[in-house]
């Protein structure tokens, strides 16, 4: 009875995971094209958030940058799509970045490394313009260099 | 052969540059700071630790203790400051008593894994008055304390005096402070007069 409940499990369980897997592959993922994107500084000096470290040390650097985001969604149009934002892995410490936008797209969180869903939905204009008003986080301690944050959207459609 | 491997590269780039937008960065700026008796602090009601923004203070507070003459030699003695500075500039935190301590306190900004930064007090060989005469800068000494502080961040001691020593290695990214009391020994029969001599204190980071 035992071994039956376990094998019962075990095939609902590999059910679910080519149904999950059968999603996945069909899902097209691709990257948009944001060849008009705009940011307003070429380089963001990232500043100490406390500027005397003290006894409750916080040794964050941050900074605000404005992104006037032009995404391509031309070949997607009238379809309905899943667009992501994702930040490039960062070399060091991870960088958080958080953003406020006009309402085209969601605000939203990430750190360096992944991805986040901004927009779901039908992709009913070719170019898609969105202002993010950009702010970056992450260990000031670390960040000894100048670093190059690459951000960029992925679409996915059904 | 190299003409395209060039085509390439260049093609490799277009692609990429089209399909992510760049934010480049830049890390934190180092900053020093040292503040001995008095110190200036701009805005946010004078509390660094809400945004305020140290500036540079010339103000050269003075120690200094008067000894009868009935008391001359009879052990030491205990020396007051015309420093008013008694609240952590950091926090407005009460920190020190006045007019028997003076602060002394700063920090060491900078990004990456830097060496510490260096306390040092440079002090002449003596405290001299007006007709000439001497005090070994060795005959004082202080003790160092702090409220609330369980232990002391300057170690106690007295100075060498005719030279620079050093006072505290101070940890990169964390404040310091102490308030230090001095003492005169008071061991020796010195002539009347006046004795004054100057105490440099330098936070120098590598």
């Amino acid at each position: 009875m035992t071994t039956c409940t376990q094998l019962s499990r075990q095939a609902l369980a590999i059910t679910l995971a080519a149904l999950l897997g059968l999603g996945d592959a069909q899902a097209a993922t691709s990257r948009v094209d944001d060849s008009g994107t705009l940011v307003s500084q070429s380089l963001v000096p990232m500043r100490w958030k406390q500027l005397v470290p003290g006894r409750g040390t916080d040794n964050s650097v941050e900074a605000s940058v404005r992104i006037g985001l032009h995404l391509n969604l031309a070949r997607w149009l009238n379809q309905p799509v899943r667009l992501y934002m994702a930040l490039a892995p960062a070399v060091g410490e991870p960088i958080y970045a958080t953003w406020r936008t006009q309402g085209r797209l969601m605000p939203g969180a990430l750190r360096s490394g992944e991805r986040v869903l901004v927009f779901d939905g039908l992709a009913n204009v070719a170019s898609l313009e969105e202002t993010l008003d950009l702010t970056l986080r992450t260990d000031g301690r670390v960040l000894t260099s100048q670093q190059s944050l690459q951000f960029y959207f992925e679409i996915e459609t059904p | 052969m190299a003409l395209r491997a060039a085509a390439a590269l260049a093609f490799a780039l277009v692609a990429t540059s089209s399909h992510a937008f760049v934010v480049s960065i830049s890390a934190g700026t180092r900053s020093l700071y040292l503040q001995v008796g008095a110190g200036t602090m701009s805005g946010s009601g004078g509390r660094f630790d809400s945004g305020g923004v140290p500036g540079n203070n010339a103000t050269i507070n003075s120690v200094s203790v008067t000894v009868p003459a009935a008391s001359l030699g009879a052990g030491t003695v205990t020396m007051t400051t015309n420093s008013t500075v008694a609240i952590s500039p950091y926090d407005s935190f009460a920190f020190c008593t006045v007019p028997a301590q003076v602060y002394v306190g700063g920090f060491y900004r900078t990004p990456g894994n830097a060496s510490n930064a260096t306390l040092t007090v440079t002090t002449p060989s003596t405290l001299v008055n007006g007709a000439g005469n001497t005090i070994a800068f060795n005959t004082i000494s202080w003790i160092s304390s702090g409220i609330g502080d369980a232990t002391t961040t300057i170690p106690n001691g007295s100075f060498v005096g005719g030279a620079t020593q050093t006072l505290l290695s101070v940890t990169h990214n964390t404040w310091f402070e102490s308030c230090l009391q001095f003492n005169y020994a008071n061991a020796q029969l010195v002539p009347a007069g006046t004795f004054n001599g100057r105490v440099s204190y330098t936070l120098t980071a590598p």
